[in-house]
């Protein structure tokens, strides 16, 4: 901490020292030439009326950084948004996913999923006969949703990469 | 002595079993029917009903007929029991 004394009155701290108001007319210059005497390199760049306030943040904005990177591990974790051999994207609903069942085959019409039984393949030939088959059967979409068996897809973050300022936020 | 309060862990129905998802939404099915929300085709009712009392029974969904005659004493039960309940003069 620079203490700098002017006309044996007023003390000024190096925490003030860029601050220009503290010094009186025909001082500035006395302050200032301390200033280039005691402040770092570092500090020239910034202007002097808010170099001495901005310093005590650098440490936070370092940390931004570090949580910013944080985000993007989330993100790139998000981005496996589900496993396809239990989930099948609908294609009647786009952004919903369809619980898959071993052994069953799922069939979507415009009012709901039947889950039906695959007896073969090419040709596909299935059965929808719950007797044989617990869990053949229709369902329409609420159904299904309040079930569990129907959920929404975990969009991918839609912030750009580029923009980090929302990131951060 | 302090009360304590038990909480219930909330259930999540993306782990649960494939049986009981498909028993939940049967059951969605039906209520649904029940509001009016949802018409369901003749017969099918009854059939949704038979899985959820096989289900509830034997823990499996596979519908017999021993399924679908309990699904009707149950109903036949179930009629009765209304129909005795409005005719009394104090029933709601």
């Amino acid at each position: 901490m620079a203490e700098v004394i002017i006309d044996n009155q007023v003390s000024v701290h190096g925490d003030n020292l860029g601050d220009s108001d503290r010094a009186t007319r025909g001082q500035t210059a006395d302050v200032k030439a301390t200033l280039t005497e005691h402040s770092a390199a570092p500090l020239k760049a910034v202007p002097a009326e808010h170099s001495v306030k901005k310093a005590p943040r650098q440490a936070p904005k370092a940390q931004t950084v570090a949580n910013k990177n944080n985000v993007f591990q989330l993100s790139a974790q998000r981005g496996v948004i589900f496993d396809k051999g239990i989930w099948k994207r609908s294609r009647r609903k786009p952004g919903y996913l369809i619980r898959r069942m071993a052994g069953y085959s799922i069939a979507e019409t415009e009012y709901g999923v039947s889950y039906l039984w695959v007896l073969s393949r090419k040709p596909d030939r299935t059965t929808a006969d719950n007797s044989v088959h617990p869990l053949a059967g229709y369902f329409n979409w609420k159904a299904l949703e309040a079930s569990g068996l129907l959920c929404k897809e975990r969009k991918d973050d839609k912030r750009g990469k580029t923009d980090t300022a929302t990131i951060a936020g | 002595m302090t009360n304590e309060v038990k909480q219930i862990p909330p259930l999540l129905l993306a782990d649960s079993d494939e049986q009981t998802l498909v028993a939940l939404a049967h059951l969605s099915m039906l209520a649904q029917a029940a509001n009016g929300e949802y018409r369901p085709r003749p017969g099918e009712i009854e059939q949704r009903q038979a899985w959820l009392t096989s289900f509830i029974r034997t823990g499996q969904g596979i519908v017999n007929e021993a399924d679908r005659q309990l699904a009707r004493g149950i109903n036949t039960l179930l009629s009765t029991q209304s129909a005795m309940l409005s005719t009394q003069p104090d029933a709601a």
